[in-house]
């Protein structure tokens, strides 16, 4: 039965992973950036849950929304004062490095309000379900998991709309959209914008399903990472998948003992990327902002 | 060619017009405007390089002597801050002049610390002579990390050397934990053990910021900086950055590795989990390359000072420190694009261009010739 529950956890945190994947994604398809949700996931994963705790499941999804339009107006600011100012590092190198710069600083500021180590569990204060006596299910996961399929479906259906389409293109041919009247630099704002907010619910609603390190926003970061890659950069249904198999894989290994979850996340995802990408690593460049990675994911 | 020179100026600019070509006038012919002396420029730069060779020799010699003349307290300081020349060094080349902000320093440097204490402790090999056996490790490693960086693009290749970075760390904190600290140079005496730290420190570091100036200034290195402002105009003269970009990063590698376990031989003792520690490798190499001055020499030592002066002066507040130099690299990356370095370099060459314009232009030397 333990195994059981630890599957279960694992499953329902699929979704909110999926999200911080989804995150990764819009960022990285729509916007030509990557590593955005590590500073807004560090603050609003670690400082925000612990601060605001929620004494029931639906607490969780206030802390989710207040973080995501915290975390929107972050990625907008910072994207419009930071990124899209040229520097010395250049244009393909200066995005990674500001990210960076900002998870730090939400590490230490994290750090400094709330000290280190783990966000306290709060599985005790939800109500748990056992279905037809199988494994114990916890309320606020199953609220979590919920809400994240909910964002899931509203962005993918967005995701295919009309109105999103200036959005999506504004890293493709931001020539051609500065003709038509609108300013490139506020649409991929923008982009970053929703981005962060997706990384921030993700966030904060991964931190309701498992433990979460305080000083984790690197962590995260690469977990969203592997996520995407697992399933597919940019892709709804990739991502959801990144986010179940990702979830489950480190629900399981846990069982075998601290620390083992996280290295089995990483050789799962090492072993699965390493098994579908071979090809497109062997190659040099690519035609979309010289992402071998995301050509990879598109065959 | 109707009727120019063969300098290609006009016959009536220079008053040399044929007698069919108009009245010759009374005024007097203009002095043509004197050719610009060719050796002038190979002058100036053969003495600026002598004064620059001759002042790194001097800078150079006289830091390898430190070990000699300091005392402790500042030989902890120098083995801190040679160990963050190096890392920031090679980082600063790979991001500012490749254009290949890897972040996976911290992999390296462990792979470096953990492969000396393996060889000093389980092979009961020299501490010194199993610092290449550290580089050779961190090489090998970097030679794997660099073949499929290369062929990511700058943010990309960011995010998967994050990853393994924190993958590497994750794995060593599974494997090193409950693992006794390892005792890599108990042997050697503790002051004998502390001041080698310190001249390998300093010698990693002078050797590291000597490598990249060499290598900047070749052929090779050109060419990648070719590649990283325009991969295609580089590509069609001939610049294949692939297999230089792998090299590159594994000597980077190899630097890290080699500062990783001259820092771990000053302690005496390497932990798994604090050598793999991103924020503990990578992060203050980043910070010192940034803050002193990407694309400078000068820039990683000035950087370097500066971090390990600002964490003892915030010993026992990592927080606050994460916190300061986080909002300190934003800040130059808004305000201050060139870092402490780079500002003043540009300014003060600036002052010295205008003073050797001054100095050796032609209106000046043909007063001097006159005097």
């Amino acid at each position: 039965m333990r195994w059981a529950d630890a599957a279960i956890a694992g499953l329902l945190n699929g979704a909110p992973l999926a999200l911080l994947a989804v995150a990764v994604g819009i960022a990285a398809r729509w916007a030509g950036s990557v590593l955005l949700p590590v500073g807004v996931v560090g603050i609003t994963a670690a400082l925000l849950a612990d601060a605001l705790r929620p004494v029931t499941e639906l607490g969780a999804v206030a802390n989710g929304v207040g973080a995501a339009l915290a975390a929107f107006l972050v990625g907008v600011l910072v994207q419009l004062g930071l990124v899209s100012r040229r520097a010395v590092l250049g244009d393909v190198a200066r995005p990674p490095i500001a990210w960076l710069a900002v998870t730090v600083a939400a590490i230490g500021l994290v750090s400094l309000l709330a000290g280190d180590g783990p966000v306290p569990d709060r599985v005790e204060v939800g109500r748990t379900f056992v279905p037809f006596g199988g494994p114990t299910i916890v309320g606020s996961h199953l609220v979590a998991t919920i809400v994240a399929l909910v964002v899931l479906l509203v962005l993918g259906l967005a995701a295919h709309s009309q109105r999103t389409l200036p959005m999506r293109v504004a890293s493709d041919d931001p020539a051609a959209l500065a003709r038509i009247g609108r300013d490139p630099r506020l649409l991929l704002a923008a982009v970053m914008g929703v981005s962060a907010a997706c990384a921030a619910l993700g966030g904060v609603l991964t931190a309701e399903v498992v433990p979460v390190e305080r000083s984790a926003g690197l962590g995260l970061a690469v977990v969203a990472l592997e996520a995407a890659a697992i399933g597919s950069v940019g892709s709804f249904p990739g991502a959801l998948l990144g986010g179940l198999v990702l979830g489950l894989t480190r629900a399981l290994g846990a069982e075998l003992g601290d620390g083992w979850g996280e290295v089995a996340g990483h050789a799962v995802t090492i072993a699965i990327v390493a098994a579908t990408h071979r090809r497109a690593l062997r190659r040099v460049g690519s035609p979309t902002r010289g992402s071998v990675v995301l050509t990879g994911f598109r065959r | 060619m109707t009727g120019a020179d063969a300098a290609g100026r006009d016959p009536e600019e220079t008053g040399q017009g044929s007698a069919s070509s108009g009245p010759v006038t009374s005024e007097p012919p203009v002095e043509p405007i004197a050719a610009p002396d060719p050796l002038l420029p190979n002058r100036v730069a053969r003495q600026s390089s002598w004064v620059r060779t001759v002042g790194w020799l001097a800078c150079f010699g006289v830091v390898v002597s430190l070990p000699l003349w300091v005392g402790g307290a500042v030989a902890e300081l120098l083995v801190d801050i040679g160990v963050l020349v190096a890392l920031a060094s090679a980082w600063g080349w790979l991001a500012g002049f490749a254009g290949r902000p890897l972040l996976a320093t911290a992999t390296f440097a462990g792979t470096g610390t953990v492969a000396w204490a393996a060889l000093v402790d389980g092979l009961a090999v020299n501490p010194v002579v199993a610092l290449a056996g550290a580089a050779a490790a961190a090489a090998l490693v970097g030679l794997v990390v660099g073949a499929v960086a290369a062929r990511l693009d700058a943010a990309w290749g960011a995010a998967a050397t994050l990853a393994l970075a924190v993958a590497t760390s994750d794995l060593a904190r599974l494997l090193g934990d409950g693992v006794e600290p390892v005792d890599g140079a108990v042997a050697l005496n503790a002051t004998l053990r502390r001041g080698l730290a310190t001249w390998l420190a300093v010698v990693v570091g002078a050797g590291t910021v000597a490598a990249v100036v060499a290598v900047r200034r070749s052929r090779v290195g050109l060419g990648l900086v070719a590649a990283r402002d325009d991969a295609d105009a580089a590509a069609s003269l001939g610049v294949r950055p692939l297999l230089p970009t792998t090299v590159f990063v594994a000597a980077a590698a190899a630097a890290a590795g080699l500062a990783g376990a001259v820092s771990h031989l000053q302690r005496g003792a390497v932990e798994p989990t604090q050598a793999f520690d991103t924020l503990t490798w990578t992060w203050p190499a980043v910070v010192a390359a940034l803050v002193g001055g990407l694309r400078t020499t000068a820039g990683p030592v000035v950087g370097a000072v500066v971090v390990v002066l600002a964490e003892r002066l915030l010993d026992g507040r990592p927080a606050l420190f994460l916190l300061l130099s986080g909002l300190a690299v934003l800040v130059v990356l808004v305000a201050a694009p060139l870092g402490i370095a780079g500002t003043l370099d540009a300014r003060l060459g600036d002052a010295r261009r205008e003073r050797l314009t001054r100095r050796w232009s032609p209106r000046r030397r043909s007063e001097m010739r006159r005097e």
